[in-house]
């Protein structure tokens, strides 16, 4: 939707930029109702999507324009929500990849709309509606006249969730979409004016760029096209998974992701434990009939495994940023890093007369923080913020309860329908716990940080909620699954659950 | 070796047709013409909801389970009238599940329907599917099932009831992973009842003995 013809006549200003140039100014709010077509796997569906955003009223060539308050709402027809739940799907989140073309003077370029929607129940009928915001990249005009942001191509990704909490098969689902034929797809048009501090506009002698003459100029990015740089905040996304390579010598070899939610009771707030791999060697399988009255036997398959997490070679999960910490109405960010003191114990009684079974994993993880920014400002942690020792649990076995290790339950249950669901090793599943986190130490640099950690984040009763996906089984050559890549990395990368 | 899932391979009646070869029937009252209905050769599909493989009292249970074929008159006894390609168990969403995990089998086919006997007044054949080789995986478990297995086929219903004798099928070539659990020598039992129809129609394929 580029209006081409009106700025047929207007030539290409290749103006300086000027360093503090930087204006923006006033503000518009936008909101495009737009008609798409996406091809889910079982054929096409329309699907209705909304974008809004806030951009600046105007703004001065060289001023960066952030499209502020992103939000791309996403209604599925029935018959779309229909292919999801084919899937067993109960849940799903979603993430928006919209891709927007970013026009002035008939130059071109585009910019990727990055949003995660959070998860929404699949109920019938109604459609579903997902709701995804996200930092978008800044947008910067080199040139005087008008810039208009108008959107194109849109990719739906799902992560959907059975009922039981477990990943669908496939565990995601990528759709593309396309601008229904003759919409309008205009976001919004931005005036640029030249900037104040900047010589005047003397007309160079350009390019004369019009949309007969530079048919391809749309996809060009041609010197004078608007400049795109990506969001500051982008760290990777969430969903982002580090190396996971199994053992390919061990045939007990199993290597899975797990990722989920740590609540942290006194911040009332969650933090997610990003995609983490471990790295389990199988134990020895026995099976035993035990006599649960006289004459009446279970069968029951006892098997302990250990395991261990690995982040590019180290006992750990992948650094990622910890949501809990607020101090008073201060924004803060941090980093922090679970690392594991001891390998990771994997008990599983798995019953299969009774239709249960339950898998207890203990892990010694000790809790690391740093890079803390208190309302932006560093606050110099030191390198060795943590916990004084592992977060633990009350361990159900007396024997064992010995405050150095949290244990986290799985639990298997055979249904009616004679299918089994929920958790075990070798399909993964739900895993629950309740973590007491102990008093930090090593906080702070000349001045000691150790008490205010301990008193805003410390103490007992944390819910912990992982989800581990299904494993990869490195060290045999079988996988009809393809729960293993060509290398041996689990390809089910499991979502978080609350 | 293996079979890609999803290669919809329809065998010709050829393989059965040689089977049927000229023997003298071996008993007076053992059927030895087999006519196939309702238009020999012909396409069959079926699907089951109930299928247990069961070893050392573990259920591996598939609640969805799919088959294709040939049928084609046939005469002798045993008689061959039928092929059995592809055959999955379990699909996309609905995996077959034990507590060991989720049970993921992959059928090397065909296998081969044949027929021994045959009650007139139920419509009911007997026989037994042979060439039966499937390998079935458990995370680090993962073995091969080889054999026979018996069962019906009833006119009527077109249900094709497998159940495999108790030493008709034996495991071999565990992986590591499923030591004490299944081991070279068990010996599986296979249950489960595939309704079938004439490919593409909801006529069900008869088969009548004499």
């Amino acid at each position: 939707m580029r209006s081409r013809g009106a700025v047929a006549a207007a030539t290409v200003v290749l103006a300086a930029i000027v360093p503090g140039a930087d204006v923006a100014l006033g503000d518009q709010r936008t909101s495009a109702e737009l008609g798409y077509t996406c091809a889910f796997p079982a054929g096409p569906h329309p699907v209705k999507v909304q974008v809004a955003a806030r951009f600046p009223a105007r703004a001065a060539t060289g001023a960066a324009i952030l499209p502020a308050e992103v939000t791309t709402s996403v209604t599925l027809p029935d018959a779309a929500v229909a292919e999801l739940t084919k899937l067993r799907a109960a849940t799903t989140g979603a993430t928006t990849r919209l891709t927007t073309e970013v026009a002035q003077n008939g130059a071109a370029a585009r910019a990727l709309w990055l949003g995660t929607a959070p998860s929404v129940p699949l109920t019938s009928p109604g459609g579903a509606v997902f709701r995804s915001t996200g930092d978008v990249p800044t947008i910067t005009a080199n040139s005087p006249g008008d810039l208009t942001v108008t959107a194109a191509g849109l990719t739906l990704e799902f992560r959907p969730v059975t009922t039981e909490g477990g990943a669908t098969d496939p565990a995601t689902l990528s759709v593309p979409c396309t601008p229904a034929p003759g919409a309008k797809a205009l976001l919004a048009t931005v005036p640029i004016g030249a900037a104040s501090s900047s010589p005047p506009p003397s007309p160079t002698p350009g390019t004369s760029a019009t949309g007969s003459a530079a048919p391809g100029a749309s996809h060009s990015t041609p010197e004078s096209a608007p400049r795109i740089a990506p969001p500051k905040a982008q760290a990777a996304p969430a969903a982002t998974a580090p190396k996971c390579q199994g053992d390919t010598a061990n045939p007990l070899a199993l290597a899975a992701y797990t990722t989920g939610y740590s609540n942290v009771t006194k911040m009332g707030g969650a933090s997610l434990i990003p995609v983490f791999c471990a790295k389990v060697v199988q134990g020895p399988n026995q099976l035993k009939r035990i006599e649960v009255r006289p004459g009446v036997f279970e069968l029951h398959l006892l098997q302990n495994s250990v395991g261990r997490l690995d982040y590019r070679g180290r006992a750990q999960t992948p650094p990622g940023p910890a949501t809990f910490l607020t101090f008073g109405f201060m924004p803060t960010t941090a980093t922090m890093t679970l690392e594991a003191k001891e390998p990771l114990s994997i008990e599983s009684d798995l019953n299969n007369t009774a239709g249960h079974g339950e898998t207890y994993i203990r892990a010694s993880l000790v809790l690391r923080i740093s890079d803390v920014r208190v309302n932006g400002t560093p606050l110099d942690v030191g390198p060795n913020c943590r916990t004084t020792g592992p977060v633990y649990s009350t361990d159900p076995d007396p024997a064992r309860n010995t405050k150095d290790h949290m244990v986290l339950l799985g639990e298997l249950k055979k249904g009616a329908d004679t299918v089994w669901r929920g958790y075990s090793l070798s399909r993964g599943g739900p895993l629950d716990g309740s973590v007491t986190i102990p008093p930090f130490t090593g906080c702070g640099v000349g001045e000691d940080l150790s008490p205010l950690f301990t008193a805003s984040v410390s103490g007992p009763a944390n819910t912990v909620k992982q989800n581990q996906g299904a494993p990869c089984a490195s060290g045999i050559e079988d996988d009809p699954a393809q729960l293993c890549t060509a290398d041996k990395q689990p390809t089910t990368i499991p979502t978080p659950l609350r | 070796m293996r079979n890609p899932l999803g290669k919809l391979a329809l065998v010709s009646g050829a393989a059965a047709a040689a089977f049927a070869m000229a023997t003298a029937p071996a008993m007076a009252l053992a059927p030895t013409n087999w006519v196939v209905g309702p238009s020999s050769p012909e396409n069959f599909t079926a699907k089951s909801t109930n299928v247990v493989l069961s070893i050392n009292g573990i259920d591996m249970t598939c609640t969805y389970s799919d088959a294709a074929g040939s049928l084609k008159s046939a005469t002798g006894n045993p008689a061959a009238v039928g092929t059995i390609n592809p055959v999955h168990f379990g699909k996309t969403g609905e995996p077959c599940t034990s507590f060991l995990g989720t049970v993921n089998t992959v059928a090397n086919t065909p296998w081969t329907l044949n027929v021994t006997n045959y009650t007139a007044a139920t419509g009911v054949s007997q026989g037994y599917i042979s060439g039966v080789n499937a390998r079935v995986s458990v995370a680090t478990c993962a073995f091969t099932v080889t054999g026979t297995a018996h069962g019906t086929y009833t006119n009527s219903t077109g249900d094709l009831k497998v159940a495999a004798t108790p030493t008709e099928l034996t495991v071999s070539a565990p992986t590591a992973g499923c030591s004490g659990v299944v081991a070279t020598g068990d010996h599986p039992s296979f249950n489960g009842d595939y309704y079938a129809v004439v490919t593409g129609t909801t006529t069900k394929p008869t088969i009548v003995g004499s």
